[in-house]
């Protein structure tokens, strides 16, 4: 468009003409583009779209200027008393709550972010969360108050100083500083554990109060906080205060983990420590600047800090995310380690035995370990004892005594596994559970309580007074005599240990077993030490049940191949590497032991089967060759399991249950005439896995004897099952899935390997090979199969059963980690309970298949073994309430969002129900035509004679003693060169 | 390995589309606005812009060396940051649900991107593109009143004119958008 000079812009005819009355327009125009037609047809179309946008885009915005707010006198049940304060997000007040009686301060949020607060509904379920902490370190959230324009958060009110004032007036000490710093971190844990992060950490939201406790304020809050940036600049000071604690990740923008919190407590504790802030600068730019670049004046600590702390701090205080300290658990682990060992020198004047104690204590966490073993050993040797002495007579050679001794509680689902007995035989560690226990074998006090959580295989010192284990990935060194650990070592991530043992050598270092990556060593207090020593090769899935060989010669622990079924006894020493010795086809090699008389100890079992079915064997093996000397024997006809053996030659293991199971499938629900079971008389040693027919019509299920696996279909209508296939003795069948009315899916596994199977129930077609791996579930609308051990252990896959060839779809990593997931009969969403040994008793869902968002299904309501309702997307699960099992539904909507009901209770099962174990669960069923709920019913009588009896065996000197040496299982010998 | 709470954790959930069938705009660009706006009224009253807030900068995805020539770069640089927030968001969704068609004619409710749906966001940003090749200024300024949120007199401030020409440049910009709006809509069916 050419336009002269003097033109009028498009602009300013545009407004001149729209000032005057629609009828001037015209001439106006035609006189303004006497030279430019083309221009005035422009502004009449655009003065024509004036009229006709309305009120598009015609609001101006509101101005940023600070709305002044008038609080209310009171609010709902809350009667304001005081102002107490003014903070970024708004005014704060002490209030009444009429109803409850009680004190709480109230934050009323500024208008202006009330518009930001996009997610009213995410901050509740972040309160709800919180509130479900309940920790005394962290206040909470009682409400949530939105009414009338006005956003208020009704916090717990806490009175006492905080850190921030505290700091200001005066040093701490080291003890004040590091309890302090204990206490946050405690906090930290348990909110951590809840999926809370903090985000925003600083002294000012600390409050110390009088009962020398402590309280973090606006936890979850700080995501609110971001929001309001704006209006901060308005107070001097806020922003310093709050970036001086922010993370680096934090300055760049990243999201906040629990690291950041880590990070947060690394420069309080450095404050509270040194009085002053690690990175603090005389403007935010610089402090900024401090943050991601440089690294605290270590030299400004005081001197004398207890060990542990100096590398808790540099830990903390990494600036990069990932190799920081990741949990807050390992951060109070060390802070409580500090704090003993602070404490400690005051102890100095007690009793004698306060004496010995911190004096064990102090050789713990010294690692001196070495040079007093013997007199460690003398005196927990010549220690009185209290209660029944266990050990047999002095000079007691030839017969061997076996003690019957109850290791843990009797119940099924608190079954004391993996123990492991002190080099020195007098105390035994063991786990189940509930969490990780110490034994004295020297008396019959209590177990006390190690850690609640879940552990791999646990080893001991020389010393005996310590044991190392891993937790999650962390190697953990812990104090029996004081019940308080520290980490050795912290695994980089991604690594998924999911097994254990090691040994513990005079000179400090720690050789591990981590299961899946391999065996590492570690010197204690040196974690940079950390190195493999031994890797897992392409056909191994991973190294089980390590033990130590004596005199720190090596280890001993059997190998998982990859496809299952077979395991490999081996050793390893510096020397020689690994050696496998033998394998057994068909088999798992468990807890492999060396006894000093010259002897291998293990025991063996059918994979995925029961291990009450396990033998113990023993073989003789010369420790300086390294080789087998002569066939294996059959020790203990009534098997057992988890074997742990001394020193000096004290052997414990676990004894299978004294008779066999007999279960019964049930029905549960329905009128008092119909019938109680589906088939009466229909009694087995084990019946697992229930899954009813697409068509309501069958059910399939497998049982288990000492011998073989089968599996059965049961015809509901004529009530009677029928055998559809058996196993031979060494594999076993299980998780039946219905691809159809006459197809059956399963795997096998056996000495092949694990394989998925598709089986014509009409016998059609022989049974079809689908893959390697596990099937686990299969869609409602027989689609696609769920596979684990594709394309290796521990990751699942999706197959297309209608197209063999097409594509295996692996399930995304995040899903890795996780057990028995299950399709949704919409398949929108697979159910799975977390991974880490199904510790967990969350469950959850998520989107099918991009399987990006979480839900927890069970929300505060601890649960386990998930299934679905048959056709509509209402998951089940167990709910176990004082030692009363339950059933709770969560009904799964869709529209518009993504909305999980709250759990329902549907049913409550009897006490004869049995649900298995954690590792081996008996899943349910519903049938939707019935209305009712299948489950397997344990019908093994009572037996009082059971008590007396104890769950372990303790023999004080084995002795081989052959029972039968014709080997009914063959070993495969590895050739020399094997490796 | 960590366990997740993801649901708790926002984190996990920001780079997935969320499946909702909601206009509301993402939180990460409401704050971007109250930062920028933020900067606005300081950058009146100093005149320059200094790198006093790198936090500020972070969340406006800056590296915190970037210098800016002068305010009207720096404002340049916010708008296209919060367009590219919003046009990306809505394209990626328009794609995932492949219901381009359905497009709403109906703009007269429209004075912020939470009133949007994806397409209208679209169409919004192609009529703004057309408008920038013949009425730059026109369009900076509706730019700055629509993505920043800006009201008149910051504006005025910012682009260092009257609040009476901010006044005339979002009357034009309204009805040169709308008439594109228009055909645009009528160019696709």
């Amino acid at each position: 468009m050419s336009e002269s000079i003097d033109q009028p812009s498009n602009q300013d005819l545009f407004h001149t003409a729209l000032k005057m009355k629609s009828g001037d327009r015209e001439a106006y125009l035609d006189k303004a583009c006497e030279k430019n037609p083309a221009q005035k047809e422009e502004i009449q179309s655009l003065l024509a779209s004036h009229d006709e946008a309305e009120t598009f885009l015609s609001n101006e915005p509101a101005p940023m200027e600070t709305v002044l707010f008038e609080p209310p006198k009171s609010i709902q049940q809350y009667e304001l008393t005081e102002k107490i304060g003014e903070g970024a997000m708004g005014v704060i007040f002490k209030a009444e709550d009429s109803i409850l009686g009680r004190t709480v301060a109230i934050k009323f949020l500024k208008p202006e972010i009330y518009p930001t607060l996009q997610s009213v509904d995410r901050l509740k379920r972040e309160a709800k969360a919180l509130a479900g902490v309940n920790s005394p370190c962290i206040a909470t959230i009682h409400d949530l108050i939105e009414s009338d324009g006005i956003c208020a958060i009704v916090l717990e009110y806490v009175e006492g100083e905080s850190l921030r004032m505290r700091l200001d007036r005066h040093p701490m000490t080291i003890e004040e500083a590091i309890r302090t710093a204990t206490l946050i971190c405690e906090g930290l844990k348990q909110a951590h554990d809840k999926g809370i992060v903090h985000r925003d950490l600083k002294p000012s939201n600390i409050i110390l109060t009088r009962e020398k406790g402590l309280k973090i304020l606006d936890f979850g809050l700080a995501k609110l906080e971001n929001s309001l940036t704006s209006s901060e600049e308005t107070q001097a000071g806020t922003i310093l205060g709050t970036t001086a604690y922010m993370s680096p990740e934090q300055t760049r923008g990243e999201s906040a983990s629990s690291s950041s919190d880590l990070w947060g407590l690394g420069c309080i504790l450095f404050e509270m420590l040194t009085a002053t802030h690690p990175f603090k600068a005389s403007n935010t730019a610089d402090t900024i600047a401090n943050i991601l670049k440089s690294s605290p004046s270590w030299e400004s600590l005081p001197p004398g800090l207890p060990s542990p702390t100096p590398y808790l701090m540099r830990q903390c205080l990494e600036s990069d995310a990932g190799s920081r300290l990741q949990s807050a658990s390992a951060a109070y682990a060390l802070l409580s380690t500090s704090l003993e060992t602070i404490r400690i020198p005051v102890a100095t004047s007690e009793t004698q035995s306060t004496k010995k104690r911190s004096k064990n204590f102090l050789i713990f966490g010294l690692g001196l370990i070495c040079s007093i073993i013997g007199l460690v050993v003398g005196i927990s040797l010549k220690r009185p004892t209290t209660g029944a002495d266990l050990r047999p007579d002095a000079g007691n050679t030839g017969k061997a005594i076996k003690i019957p001794i109850q290791l843990g509680s009797r119940s099924e689902m608190s079954m004391a596994q993996r123990f492991s007995i002190s080099p020195d035989g007098s105390q035994i560690v063991y786990a189940n559970t509930a969490g990780l226990w110490h034994q004295s074998l020297r008396s019959v006090k209590p177990p006390t309580l190690l850690t609640r959580s879940i552990t791999q295989e646990a080893f001991w010192n020389p010393a005996c007074n310590a044991i190392a284990y891993l937790e999650g990935n962390i190697l953990y060194a812990h104090s029996i005599e004081t019940n308080t650990r520290m980490v050795v070592v912290e695994l980089p991530g991604p690594v998924i240990p999911n097994h254990g043992g090691g040994v513990w050598l005079p000179n400090n270092i720690i050789r591990f077993n981590t299961g899946d990556e391999g065996i590492k060593e570690v010197t204690l207090h040196q974690h940079a030490s950390l190195r493999s020593i031994l890797d897992i090769t392409d056909t191994d899935d991973n190294f089980h049940d390590a033990s130590a060989l004596p005199h720190g010669r090596g280890l001993l622990f059997a190998t998982h191949h990859r496809n299952g079924g077979i395991d490999t006894l081996s050793v390893w020493t510096p020397e020689t590497q690994r050696k496998d010795i033998f394998k057994l086809p068909g088999l798992i090699i468990g807890y492999p032991v060396y006894s000093d008389l010259g002897y291998i100890l293990f025991c063996s079992y059918l994979p995925q089967s029961n291990m009450q079915f396990s033998k113990i064997w023993a073989f003789p093996f010369d420790l300086k060759t390294l080789k087998k000397t002569g066939p294996k024997f059959l020790l203990d006809e009534k098997g057992g399991f988890s074997l742990t053996m001394s020193d000096n030659n004290t052997l414990v293991y676990k004894l299978p249950q004294k008779k066999p199971r007999r279960h019964q499938l049930a029905w549960l629900g329905g009128s008092v005439e119909e019938a109680q079971y589906p088939e009466r008389g229909f009694v087995r040693d084990v019946i697992m896995s229930i899954s009813v027919s697409p068509d309501q019509s069958k059910m399939a299920f497998s049982t288990a004897d000492a011998s073989s696996n089968q599996l059965w279909v049961h015809n509901f209508e004529s009530s009677t099952s029928h055998l559809v296939q058996t196993s031979p003795s060494v594999s076993s069948l299980s998780s039946i899935l219905w691809k159809n009315e006459d197809h059956l899916v399963y795997h096998t596994w056996d000495a092949d390997g694990v394989f998925t199977w598709e089986d014509d129930l009409r016998r059609a077609t022989p049974p079809r090979k689908i893959s390697r791996g596990l099937s686990v579930d299969i869609s409602n609308d027989g689609r696609q199969l769920l596979v684990q051990g594709l394309p290796r252990w521990g990751r699942h896959s999706v197959i297309n059963l209608d197209d063999p060839e097409s594509e295996i779809k692996i399930l995304p990593e995040n899903l890795n980690d996780v057990w028995a997931p299950k399709f949704s009969p919409s398949q929108k969403f697979i159910s799975f309970v977390a991974g880490e040994e199904r510790k967990d008793s969350s469950i959850y869902l998520t989107d099918y298949p991009d399987g990006h968002i979480r839900f927890l299904v069970n929300k505060e309501l601890p649960g386990k073994q998930p299934f679905w309702h048959p056709s509509k997307d209402i998951l089940y699960f167990i709910h176990t309430k004082e030692n009363q099992n339950e059933i709770y539904s969560v009904t799964v909507d869709t529209m518009p969002d993504v909305q999980l009901s709250n759990p329902r209770l549907e049913s409550i099962l009897p006490k004869s129900a049995s649900l298995g174990t954690p590792y081996n669960p008996h899943i349910m069923a519903y049938h939707e035509e019935k209305k009712r709920f299948l489950f397997i019913e344990d019908q093994t009588p009572d037996d009082t004679g059971e008590k007396n009896r104890g769950n372990a065996l303790l023999i004080p000197n084995w002795r081989p003693r052959v029972l039968f040496t014709s080997p009914d299982v063959t070993e495969e010998e590895m050739p020399e060169s094997s490796l | 390995m960590k366990k997740e709470h993801d649901q708790l954790a926002e984190e996990a959930g920001k780079d997935v589309p969320k499946q909702t069938t909601s206009h509301r705009v993402p939180e990460d660009y409401l704050r971007l606005r109250q930062i920028a706006r933020s900067y606005v009224s300081r950058l009146s009253s100093t005149g320059s812009i200094q790198a006093t807030e790198l936090v500020h900068m972070a969340w406006l995805r800056v590296k915190p060396e970037r210098v800016w020539k002068n305010k009207e770069e720096f404002l340049a640089y916010v708008t296209v940051v919060m367009k590219n927030i919003l046009l990306d968001r809505a394209r990626k969704r328009v794609r995932r649900q492949d219901h381009f068609r359905t497009v709403y004619s109906d703009f007269s409710d429209i004075q912020k991107p939470d009133d949007c749906s994806d397409e209208q966001i679209i169409l919004l940003h192609q009529a703004l593109e057309q408008m920038q090749q013949t009425e730059p200024e026109s369009a900076k300024v509706i730019s700055l009143r629509f993505f920043v949120g800006l009201t008149n007199r910051e504006i005025a401030e910012a682009t260092e004119s009257s609040e009476r020409t901010v006044k005339r440049k979002i009357a034009f910009a309204r009805a040169y958008l709308k008439r594109s709006i228009n055909r645009l809509i009528s160019e696709d069916v």
